[in-house]
């Protein structure tokens, strides 16, 4: 053993420029793990802190085991309870979900001037925060009788029995709606609520997730925003108070594990079975919750990359130093050596760097976590923390992917034959035979995916993630296997022109790369596993993004009416508005209703629950689709719609979305039930006129704040607008759809002369732009505006998703410059030949450049192939792991983001190539040749 | 043929420990064939040789005639195909791969051609190499560096060290673990005449003064004459055996070599 680590300690000391570039190249892949995955450990330090103060003043909290819809903690838990000498109080707690407005700017009633029955409508929600005076949805409202308050008071008194309409705010929310001690607050909604007074501002610790919103409250006393006694709770749902979870304080002296032992047993036969909370079990729902799961995802997918990446460098430098040594290891095994002695070295060169990369990494990464902010830590208390996870998963990666590039060299370097000790020259086994015959088994790996994915489509379910595997796991190796093809072909086709191009004789190209074909190959995949994801990323988003960008289909503009829409009469007046196709403006009433049945297989599919619901849009749908000039324009013959005309002409009939038929296996013709939200008993029923292709009406809805009551829709139904407005109860008009008449239309003008119309309907002011509590607005949405905000977020998320491929395809660029010099070294005396017969240093130099690039243009022609199979690929699976809307998006490559990051990335590689080029040309021919002879 | 060899002893007896051997090494029809272009040669083709413990074997041939082949057979870096090679009694070709690692750790000393030392190991690491924890290990290596004249160069690379130290190193390696067989392939084919020279009476005294049986496979007449008998193969077989009368006679070794080379092909002739 000691020989063996002192020979693995020299291999490595042979080469110090090898073993420092190899260094680098796995510090960097751990430094991006330690970086992304500090993330990660910081939002774990974060509910570890939480957990230890979320129950305030009580040890332990009682609440039921089924976390999933839990139900309320029987009466009966809380009285046998208080039975216990050992307990000093038994408080129970009431968890609501409850709106706060500041009592100023309460909501007033709908106008007189509009119909009986109008209602404040939802606003859009999607693109605008509340300011200090807006209404904050879902505030988590907690009902307590307590006697003390669980947690310090910053100011004023805790809540006291005998004054039933006070409220505790806590400090971060007081702050945020500017509300101090004695003030007053509305809270509820329209239907139900009550003004209170705050009584007191309460220092409560807050949880926050990646993204800094609040996460799903968990049933502890920290959950609060806002206490009230039980009874005001009772007043502001009409409902009784019901037990969420029990806050539990002992009396001095008492035993908590001996209690808890005492009592857990008896706690699960309750007819609710409750358990006991403590800071532990809150901490771990907390490190399992979704933000939590979507923030270790991430941390190991980086970690997968930065492995395959740090694997390949680390495998060519091992794979280098054995082809150079294999006559030293057949030495060694004439000598001494066993076979696993040999495998032991090579794996011991391999732990090294991999210790080494280990090492760097996590320095690197702590200095770089104390200069930074990691977008995963990014808003949390801690911002990016060097935790348990960060080093394992930094060990993973180093010395996970040293193990796995031993495999390879361990097994060739075992291979060489005692006898080879004899011979006088370095025997390598020529690779180029494996070439050609491994093309046809790689093409077959490489179109079990597409295959796959769209010939037999998988079920819903885990069926899908099995199906990704095979076929994302074949292609991997399919595109690893005609890797080799491909270096030939590029050498063979390529090196020529490039040749050409930099005035080179092609002698000093021809073959360079097909003669070293497994080391080149490995270098080109090392770099094609970053720019295949990023190519992947690209082609996928793109793909994606395009199925949901409004299609032409869709009018130039909605106004909104808030919050109490228009008359629909009045929408006449809209048509005269300067800007306005007369024609073609429409108002609509909409709703979001639910299936009556499950068509779309929601309670069966998990990732689609809530697409249990339709958006259906009330308009008058002979002059939106079947008149001479509709609104809403399709590729239609005037018989075509002569024919809809026909079809839509019955009381309920509809249009909807074409992949709607298809998921649901309706037809036209077909009819199906929908629940009105406010009148459930009386579901009503629509029948199936036409099909249309709307791409991107998902965005249109939600933009547009269609979905007014859920996030997700199966479909966007057209109906007839009196049929929709009488079942759903919508007496006016939320909305106006409209074209423009000119393309020199001016929207925000149209808003302004919208908004006048609207102030002289209800005879109060209204403002042109969003609606505030106080002062009802016109906001115009141009589809435009939809679009390119769709495309904007689009490729926010997209590049943000490339930095990570990009920065692995940088670092294996430091394995191909290793390799580069290796290759250059071993050709020492080639080349020093070369310049001594009279060929020039710059010609020298730009042979070697060509190499470089030749290498990197198969590491893009690998990354195009992977990325744009894999793209086409993940959408097509996207389609079974959510609903989507039914979608079977089309191919969508964008050929100027992938030809931006290639050329990024070769300039990189050229840059990186400069090194050895301008080394070996300014070493003098002599020195080259006498280089070239020292080699054993 | 041992007592000719103690003539030439010049190391003293204190630095020299014998090696006791028991048994000899013996090669009994040995057959060895490659496929080459299509046909088969044999490289040994019912080979016999029996060489004795403490004994200097030289092995001449022409090129192909087999006797680096037979070298490595004694050395188990080859399986022969038919046939036994037995050392101290132990047929090789029962030996696993491991075990025959640890034979020839234990039992051979292999000196090469080209040297093959570790470039990256100093001249003392190289040597200390195959040792393991052989007892007495630092005693023994400075024996050696003492005796092979390399102490000044323990600390030097390969790269930094003449031919001849090199391949003194290399000797030096093969004899850390005091093996009883020392096979020597060509030993002084990369070195010039006057070194080559001083590397076979190293190997004289070695086999001398401490008993070890020596084997080196050889074309040279100055080499063989070292040796106590030299054993000349030709297509495999065994073509003649002779004694050379040691540093005297490189030419009469020379033409018994030609007079045997010609006596076979006369005699294959006739």
């Amino acid at each position: 053993m000691r020989e063996v680590l002192q020979l693995a300690l020299a291999s490595l000391r042979e080469h110090p420029r090898r073993l420092l570039l190899t260094s680098l190249a796995t510090i960097a892949a751990a430094t991006l793990v330690v970086w992304v995955v500090s993330g990660y450990d910081a939002l774990l330090k974060s509910h570890d802190e939480y957990a230890e103060l979320s129950l305030g003043t009580y040890p332990l909290a009682i609440a039921p085991i089924d976390t999933s819809d839990p139900p309320s903690v029987p009466v009966l838990v809380a009285t046998e309870l208080e039975q216990d000498p050992a307990v000093a109080a038994v408080d129970r707690m009431w968890l609501l979900r409850t709106k706060l407005t500041p009592a100023a700017v309460q909501q007033k009633q709908a106008p007189s001037s509009l119909p009986a029955g109008t209602k404040k409508r939802p606003q859009i929600r999607s693109r605008y925060g509340g300011g200090p005076a807006a209404t904050i949805p879902d505030i988590v409202l907690l009902a307590t009788d307590s006697a003390n308050a669980p947690f310090p008071m910053k100011s004023g008194e805790w809540l006291s029995r005998k004054e039933p309409l006070q409220v505790i705010i806590r400090e971060d929310l007081a702050v945020r709606m500017d509300l101090a001690v004695g003030q007053q607050v509305y809270v509820g909604d329209d239907s139900t609520g009550a003004t209170l007074t705050v009584a007191g501002i309460i220092t409560v610790p807050v949880i926050r997730t990646a993204g800094g919103e609040s996460m799903t409250p968990l049933r502890t006393p920290g959950s609060g925003q806002m206490f009230v006694t039980s009874q005001t709770a009772e007043q502001l749902t009409g409902s009784p108070a019901e037990i969420s979870f029990l806050g539990i304080s002992l009396k001095e002296a008492t035993d908590i594990d001996g209690f808890r032992f005492g009592w857990a047993p008896r706690l699960s036969q309750f007819s609710t079975p409750v358990q006991f909370q403590r800071a532990i079990d809150i901490e771990e729902a907390l490190d399992e919750s979704a933000t939590a799961e979507n923030v270790k995802i991430q941390a190991f997918a980086t970690t997968g990359i930065s492995l395959i990446v740090a694997s390949l460098v680390i495998l060519c430098t091992l794979s280098m130093g054995v082809s150079e040594r294999i006559r030293q290891y057949a030495v060694l095994r004439a000598v001494f050596m066993t076979r696993s002695q040999i495998a032991l070295l090579i794996g011991l060169e391999g732990f090294f760097l991999g210790a080494i990369g280990f090492a760097g990494g996590v320095l690197l990464g702590q200095l770089l976590l104390w200069l930074t902010v990691t977008p995963a830590a990014e808003g949390l208390r801690y911002q990016g923390v060097l935790g348990v996870n960060c080093l394992a998963l930094a060990a993973c990666t180093t010395f996970g992917a040293a193990l796995l590039a031993s495999l390879i060299p361990a097994w060739r370097a075992t291979r060489v034959r005692p006898v080879d000790a004899m011979s006088l020259s370095n025997q390598t086994r020529n690779a180029r035979q494996w070439t050609w015959p491994l093309l046809p088994l790689g093409i077959i790996l490489i179109a079990l995916n597409p295959i796959l994915t769209f010939l037999f489509p998988p079920g819903f379910g885990t069926q899908v993630f099995v199906s990704m595997a095979i076929g994302f796991v074949a292609m991997a190796i399919g595109f690893t296997l005609i890797t080799p093809a491909l270096v030939s072909l590029v050498d063979q086709q390529l090196g020529p022109l490039l040749s050409r191009l930099l005035h080179i004789d092609p002698k000093l190209l021809d073959s360079q790369l097909s003669s070293r074909t497994w080391r080149t190959s490995g270098a080109a995949i090392s770099m094609a596993v970053g720019m295949s994801l990023f190519v992947a990323v690209h082609v996928w988003g793109m793909t994606m993004l395009d199925a949901f960008i409004p299609g032409n289909w869709a009018p130039d503009a909605l106004l909104a009416f808030h919050p109490y829409g228009l008359p629909p009469e009045q929408a006449d007046q809209v048509r005269q508005i300067d800007g306005v196709d007369p024609i073609r403006c429409e108002p609509i009433v909409v709703e979001q209703p639910r299936l009556l049945n499950d068509l779309t297989g929601s309670a069966e599919r998990a990732s689609v629950t809530r697409q249990d619901n339709v958006v259906i849009v009330g308009i008058d749908l002979q002059s939106a689709f079947a008149s001479e000039s509709p609104l809403f324009e399709f590729n239609w013959s005037s018989a075509e719609r002569q024919q809809m005309a026909g079809k839509l002409n019955s009381d309920r009939a509809c249009l909807v979305p074409d992949h709607f038929l298809e998921e649901t296996g309706l037809q036209i013709g077909d009819s199906f039930q929908l629940v009105p939200p406010e009148n459930p008993g009386t579901p009503v029923e629509y029948a199936i006129a036409g099909a249309l292709h709307l791409p991107g009406w998902h965005w249109q809805t939600k933009q547009t704040g269609f979905r007014s009551r859920t996030h997700r829709a199966a479909a966007i139904v057209f109906a007839d607008y009196d049929a929709v407005a009488e079942d759903f109860s919508l007496p006016t008009a939320s909305y106006v759809w409209l074209s423009y008449n000119s393309p020199s239309a001016d929207p925000p003008q149209i808003e302004k002369e919208a908004s006048r119309l609207y102030s002289s309907v209800l005879n109060q002011p209204a403002s042109a732009g969003r609606a505030t509590e106080d002062k009802p607005g016109v906001q115009i949405m141009p589809v435009e505006g939809i679009r390119q905000q769709t495309r904007d977020a689009a490729a926010g998320w997209i590049w943000m998703l490339s930095q990570i491929p990009l920065i692995s395809a940088a670092i294996a660029c430091i394995g191909m410059l290793n390799m580069m010099l290796v290759s250059i070294r071993s050709r020492s005396w080639e080349l020093g030949v070369i310049r001594a017969i009279g060929i020039t240093r710059g010609s020298i130099v730009r042979a070697i450049l060509a190499e470089g690039i030749l290498i990197g243009i198969v590491a893009c022609v690998i990354s195009l192939g992977f990325g744009i199979l894999a793209g086409w690929c993940g959408a097509g699976f996207a389609k079974y792991t959510s609903f989507f809307g039914g979608l079977s998006p089309t191919l969508i490559i964008p050929w100027a983001e992938i030809l931006l990051g290639m050329a990024l990335f070769l300039t990189v590689v050229t840059v990186a190539m400069l090194w050895p080029a301008l080394k070996i040309g300014r070493t003098s021919p002599h020195l080259l040749m006498q280089q070239g002879r020292a080699s054993f | 043929m041992i007592s000719s060899a103690q003539q030439n002893a010049s190391l003293s007896s204190e630095a020299a420990s014998l090696i006791h051997t028991t048994a000899p090494l013996v090669i009994e029809s040995a057959v060895k064939q490659y496929s080459q272009g299509g046909r088969t040669v044999a490289a040994l083709d019912q080979i016999h040789l029996r060489i004795e413990p403490g004994e200097f074997v030289a092995i001449m041939g022409a090129s192909g005639s087999g006797k680096s082949t037979l070298l490595h057979a004694m050395a188990g870096l080859i399986a022969i195909d038919s046939g036994r090679v037995l050392i101290d009694g132990q047929d090789l070709s029962h030996l696993s791969d491991a075990q025959l690692t640890r034979f020839r750790r234990e039992r051979v000393g292999l000196v090469f051609q080209a040297f093959n030392l570790l470039p990256t190991l100093t001249a003392e690491a190289n040597i200390r190499l195959p040792a393991g924890r052989v007892k007495d290990l630092d005693s023994k290596v400075e024996n050696l560096l003492e005796r092979l004249n390399l102490m000044s160069r323990r600390s030097h690379k390969p790269d930094a060290m003449s031919g001849g130290e090199q391949q003194r190193t290399a000797i030096a390696r093969a004899l850390v673990c005091e093996p009883a067989i020392v096979l020597a392939d060509e030993p002084t084919g990369s070195l010039d005449s006057v070194t080559g020279q001083e590397i076979c009476q190293l190997l004289r005294e070695l086999c001398s003064e401490q008993q070890r049986t020596i084997v080196i496979v050889t074309h040279e007449p100055q080499v063989a004459m070292w040796a106590d008998r030299v054993v000349v193969l030709k297509d495999g077989k065994t073509l003649a055996e002779f004694s050379p009368q040691h540093q005297q006679d490189a030419q009469e070794i020379a033409a018994l070599y030609q007079q045997a080379l010609l006596g076979r092909k006369d005699s294959g002739d006739a």
